[in-house]
């Protein structure tokens, strides 16, 4: 009886075992591969926190002063009405590390997540 | 079964842990630029002592803004430039910096030299006043450019003749980038954390990364035409890495860019045919003050006074070449990845 009940154990046991390395296995591949975020940052505060999918599709004001564009994968200041438009021209970013910087109105567009090829970009 | 349960929960739990937290970050704005200082090791996201040992980098950044800042009116600099040729007494960072921007000016025959504000401020680029100025009012800022007009008096005095007008912003991130990596040696002695300093654009990576092989650190070299993207790559440890570019600050009036890379013997933009000109350096000074000079003398004598100070460096031409000179070989592992983006590699 007793032996009979460990043997049901072990087959539990090594079912939650394989469960939870398939759970593993799903959780690491959208860690290592395409689970990317665009972070919007205003005067040091975290304004949004969009997780981009193929399907992403919107468009964040900033009380009229910046428009940033979320499209599928990638984020975009789309707008600034400042006077230098470094963050404009920075373009779009497609890979976790990348950030347009609005200096004059203090807003960060940044993508987290993943794992980037780079650390940092000089530009 | 709760046995199993617990397991169950436990497992389920190991399974949701993904991540390396192996960084905790510090974003700030500081000198005019957007930085971000990460401390990085095993476990640093959830280690005060990582988190502290950012803070004091944030602060010692911080603390060198108004040491070398010349707008704002409670600084050394200002004074200094306002002083019509009296001798002031600056504070030991301002002290430090302009003898590095010197001899870095010295260095690069006058290519690079700290003493352009008043044409700097003539041009306002990335201001609502960038307009392009006429030749007398260039020929006339002119006169007050030389970094011979600084007079280093030792003891903290410094003295500016001809009208000279000191702007460190040229050498100001690098500087600031050389101060956090001394601050993270002075402060972490056993070397468990490693830094990776993301000033403005200058990058310093210092220490292992702890999550590449090889502990190597990979920076990318911006794209001219997208600076979000990158061209190439270059893999390094305990270096910086410095650009100088005519595409992010720039304005343009019928037709014609002006960027925001002035040649000192012209008082214009450079126009060398370069796009950028990227260093990779143990001192992230030397690095920013060399890229703007290599930037102002063109390939064929940049590539020629990069061999001669066997200087590390990446050309990009506006024709889409990209050069690097043999020191890069030597000092990190290059990549180049513009193929795709109609650039060649010209070796």
């Amino acid at each position: 009886m007793r032996s009979r009940m460990k043997w049901g154990d072990a087959v539990i046991i090594g079912a939650v075992l394989l469960v939870a390395a398939a759970l593993a296995a799903v959780l690491a591949m959208q860690a290592v591969g395409d689970r990317l975020y665009a972070e919007v940052w205003k005067d040091g505060s975290l304004v949004e926190r969009v997780a981009l999918e193929e399907q992403t599709d919107r468009t964040i004001e900033l009380d009229g002063h910046n428009t940033v564009v979320l499209l599928g994968k990638t984020a975009k200041m789309q707008y600034a009405d400042c006077r230098d438009q470094v963050c404009v021209r920075t373009g779009t970013l497609t890979r976790a590390g990348q950030v347009a910087v609005c200096l004059p109105n203090r807003v960060v567009l940044k993508i987290t997540g993943g794992q980037s090829d780079i650390d940092a970009i000089v530009s | 079964m709760k046995r199993i349960a617990a397991l169950l929960a436990a497992l389920l739990c190991l399974s949701g842990c993904s991540g390396s937290g192996n960084v905790c970050s510090t974003d700030f704005f500081a000198m005019d630029t957007f930085m971000s200082i990460a401390v990085c090791g095993e476990g640093a996201e959830d280690s005060e002592a990582a988190q502290e040992l950012a803070t004091e980098l944030e602060q010692r950044v911080n603390v060198l803004e108004p040491a070398l800042s010349r707008t704002r009116e409670d600084s050394d600099l200002y004074r200094l430039n306002h002083a019509e040729g009296a001798v002031c007494t600056v504070a030991e960072d301002t002290y430090a910096a302009i003898a590095d921007a010197v001899e870095y000016a010295k260095l690069t025959g006058g290519a690079f030299d700290p003493t352009m504000a008043a044409l700097t401020d003539l041009w306002g680029i990335n201001t609502e006043d960038a307009r392009v100025p006429s030749q007398n009012e260039i020929e006339q800022a002119l006169s007050g450019v030389g970094y011979e007009n600084i007079e280093l008096l030792g003891d903290g005095r410094v003295r500016l003749l001809n009208g000279a007008q000191l702007d460190l912003g040229g050498i100001g991130k690098g500087f600031a980038t050389d101060e956090v990596q001394a601050a993270w040696e002075q402060r972490d002695r056993s070397g468990t954390w490693s830094v990776l300093a993301r000033l403005g654009g200058n990058v310093g990576a210092f220490g292992e990364n702890p999550d590449r092989d090889g502990g190597n650190w990979v920076v990318g070299i911006a794209d001219p035409d997208n600076s979000a993207d990158y061209l190439a790559t270059v893999a390094v440890k305990d270096l910086s890495v410095v650009t100088s570019g005519d595409y992010e600050r720039y304005f343009e009036q019928d037709g014609k860019r002006y960027h925001h890379i002035f040649d000192p013997a012209t008082g214009y933009p450079a126009e060398s045919g370069l796009r950028s000109v990227t260093v990779i350096d143990e001192s992230s000074t030397r690095a920013d003050a060399l890229t703007t000079a290599l930037f102002v003398m063109g390939l064929e004598e940049g590539m020629m006074f990069c061999a001669e100070n066997q200087i590390a460096a990446v050309f990009i031409t506006a024709d889409r070449q990209v050069y690097t000179t043999q020191q890069v070989g030597e000092l990190c592992t290059f990549s180049f990845l513009g193929e795709e983006k109609g650039y060649t590699y010209a070796q």
